[in-house]
């Protein structure tokens, strides 16, 4: 499957070179006049996200990004998560059938908050938006990733999956690894930097403390914070991009220069084999936690199966299709009490949502021994 | 300090209701009033009310709590809990052997099923719609041109089985007005949208899993003719009582007289 876009064009997109992109793209610089006047902007400036936001950030939406790789490049890698208020402008450029964050990354893009952005082609969804970005020629960098749905090459044979087959697929992200890592060195005119590379790695930790935890698909940041407050007990976001872990294993050893390209670094005293290095970083990347899109699931059951797990918050996202899945699973095997939220990507669609949280939150105080009702939110709070 | 007494408030989108309780958790008020323009001067009215009516002052009041969607806009009142967990509360006290709830309000349905304690075991909302909602049959009463109390004792017994297809209140009160051009019995009509508001509920119901005793509280459960064909569509009886669309300040006032 060839992936639009990669390896043909420059990495780096002026916007003198995207002057006819096609019709999104003369749509786009006609909305793009009106963007400054409008309120969505100051609005979406207003917004924890708006003010921190930076113009010099690579933003990502998917935990397989090769973060580390982007970092070793000089980027400074953002979740892209917003919650617009509506979708103005989404909707004015993309077919009704796209799911609510897919819409709030054209959103975000749109509103000119974003400058570069890359992809991993999760879903249907994720593809749309990025031919919509590539042919708004909006963004100065764009890149998506073709990720496999599996670790191995033959998922009926994993029993005996010879390491051949893992390598099959390894490989082939390994190869787009290395078609990014050219073009955003590139674009960002830097060469990769291994010790910066090595120190980016930051594990995610497993908390040991009585715990809830937000499951499913990826949550927005402002409802994130609604349901943080209104829990008893620390919330823990376990959905999507959010479980994103990716530990430094690379055995030292393997760091002799033989054979295939040595990369040059800042520090010349490191000597190593880029292409190993890329083969053992797509088997890490792979081998995370699998999301809902991955064929092989299983891996996910330590989700739910945490002893200091005592409430589950289940999010799904309209038309997202995934995760409905998991939870009809989910319910079914565990006595951990359990809560079922869908938004819309969409800071009103979270109001509703409020009464449903504290009501649950009220539910596991008072089902954990006794009418407690000191435990009840203050009206002043 | 107060007096041994305690009320709730429930602020609706449609109503604002109180109860007051008094140290023996018996009712010694009970008020209905439209919310108007303002959650906050509509709980303020109510209170009021409810004093009079109890003949007691605001400082014989020990503890109140508010519920409703428009608890957090209320000034008045120590705590606020959301209205499932008061619905749940208030049903469990007017009668134990109830496992499911079934609240038809103003703009908003949710069914709650409880454990055998009156804790919530589980619960479904619909509050993004307002078909098969109070506003649904508000509006239709409009166009039919009777009052909510007509709307409510017609659809009883029907002639022709009509079955109104729209998903939408917008939409359905299209349908109402070409069914009355073709001169439809008004009976058949109301029993039609019964039908479609018995339709939305029972499929929440079906949701939480329901299962008996039923109680039906909220404003709507004042309709009869829906209570007749609701039970219809669940097979089952609803559990009625007096006090059904004060349940949820009831609720409320039994978490205030909780409060030390």
């Amino acid at each position: 499957m060839k992936l639009r876009g990669s390896g043909r064009r420059q990495a780096a997109q002026s916007r003198e070179s995207a002057s006819d992109p096609g019709n999104a793209g003369s749509k786009i610089r006609d909305l793009h006049a009106e963007y400054a006047a409008d309120r969505t902007i100051h609005r979406m400036r207003e917004t924890k996200a708006g003010r921190e936001s930076n113009l010099e950030k690579t933003y990502y939406v998917c935990k397989y990004t090769p973060l580390e790789l982007l970092t070793a490049f000089g980027g400074e890698c953002e979740n892209l998560n917003m919650m617009p208020e509506g979708f103005d402008y989404a909707d004015q450029i993309a077919h009704p059938n796209i799911c609510g964050f897919g819409k709030s990354v054209l959103e975000a893009v749109l509103a000119g908050q974003v400058k570069e952005l890359v992809l991993v082609n999760c879903c249907d969804t994720i593809r749309s938006v990025y031919d919509l970005l590539e042919d708004s020629g909006q963004l100065d960098f764009l890149y998506m990733l073709d990720m496999l749905h599996t670790r191995s090459a033959f998922p009926e044979r994993n029993a005996d999956a010879s390491l051949s087959d893992s390598v099959c697929s390894r490989g082939r992200v390994a190869a787009q690894l290395k078609d990014l890592a050219q073009k955003y060195g590139e674009y960002k005119g830097r060469k990769f930097d291994y010790s910066a590379f090595r120190s980016a790695f930051c594990p995610k930790e497993r908390t040991q403390v009585t715990h809830l935890a937000v499951l499913g698909a990826r949550m927005g940041d402002e409802l994130y914070e609604m349901t943080q407050k209104s829990m008893p007990l620390p919330v823990v976001n376990e959905t999507c991009v959010n479980n994103r872990s990716v530990t430094w294993t690379y055995p030292e050893a393997e760091r002799q220069g033989t054979g295939s390209q040595k990369v040059q670094t800042h520090d010349s005293e490191t000597d190593f084999d880029f292409d190993a290095l890329m083969d053992w970083y797509a088997g890490e990347l792979l081998g995370q936690l699998p999301c809902m899109r991955m064929l092989d699931t299983a891996g996910r059951k330590q989700l739910y199966q945490d002893p200091s797990l005592k409430g589950i918050i289940y999010h799904t996202v309209k038309f997202c299709d995934f995760y409905s899945f998991e939870y009809a699973d989910i319910k079914s095997h565990t006595d951990v009490p359990i809560l079922k939220i869908e938004s819309d990507y969409t800071v009103q669609s979270s109001g509703q949502l409020l009464t449903r949280l504290e009501a649950f939150a009220e539910s596991l105080e008072l089902n954990s021994g006794g009418y407690d009702i000191r435990q009840f939110r203050r009206i002043r709070e | 300090m107060g007096k041994g007494y305690f009320a709730g408030i429930d602020s609706g989108s449609t109503s604002t209701d109180v109860v007051i309780l008094n140290k023996e958790k018996e009712i010694v008020a009970g008020i209905i009033l439209p919310t108007g323009a303002g959650a906050a001067i509509g709980a303020e009215r109510a209170l009021e009310q409810a004093l009079e009516q109890a003949h007691l002052d605001r400082e014989d009041i020990d503890a109140v709590v508010t519920t409703g969607y428009g608890r957090t806009a209320i000034q008045v009142g120590d705590k606020s809990i959301t209205e499932i967990t008061c619905h749940a509360r208030g049903a469990h006290f007017l009668d134990p052997s109830v496992r499911t709830v079934v609240d038809i309000g103003g703009q908003d349905s949710k069914v709650i099923r409880l454990d055998s304690d009156g804790s919530v075991k589980n619960f479904v909302m619909n509050d993004k719609c307002a078909a098969g909602t109070g506003r649904f049959l508000e509006m239709m009463a409009r166009t039919m041109e009777m009052s909510l109390d007509e709307i409510g004792k017609a659809g009883l017994s029907y002639d022709e089985d009509i079955t109104i297809s729209s998903m939408c209140t917008v939409f359905a009160e299209s349908e109402v007005v070409s069914l009355i051009a073709q001169n439809k019995k008004p009976d058949d009509i109301v029993h039609g949208l019964n039908k479609a508001v018995a339709a939305k509920t029972a499929s929440l119901v079906k949701r939480v899993g329901g299962e008996e005793a039923y109680m039906m509280t909220g404003g709507v459960a004042q309709n009869r003719g829906l209570v007749k064909t609701l039970e219809e569509r669940l097979g089952t009886k609803l559990i009625i009582s007096e006090k059904a669309q004060l349940c949820g300040a009831l609720g409320a006032a039994l978490y205030a007289a909780d409060m030390e």
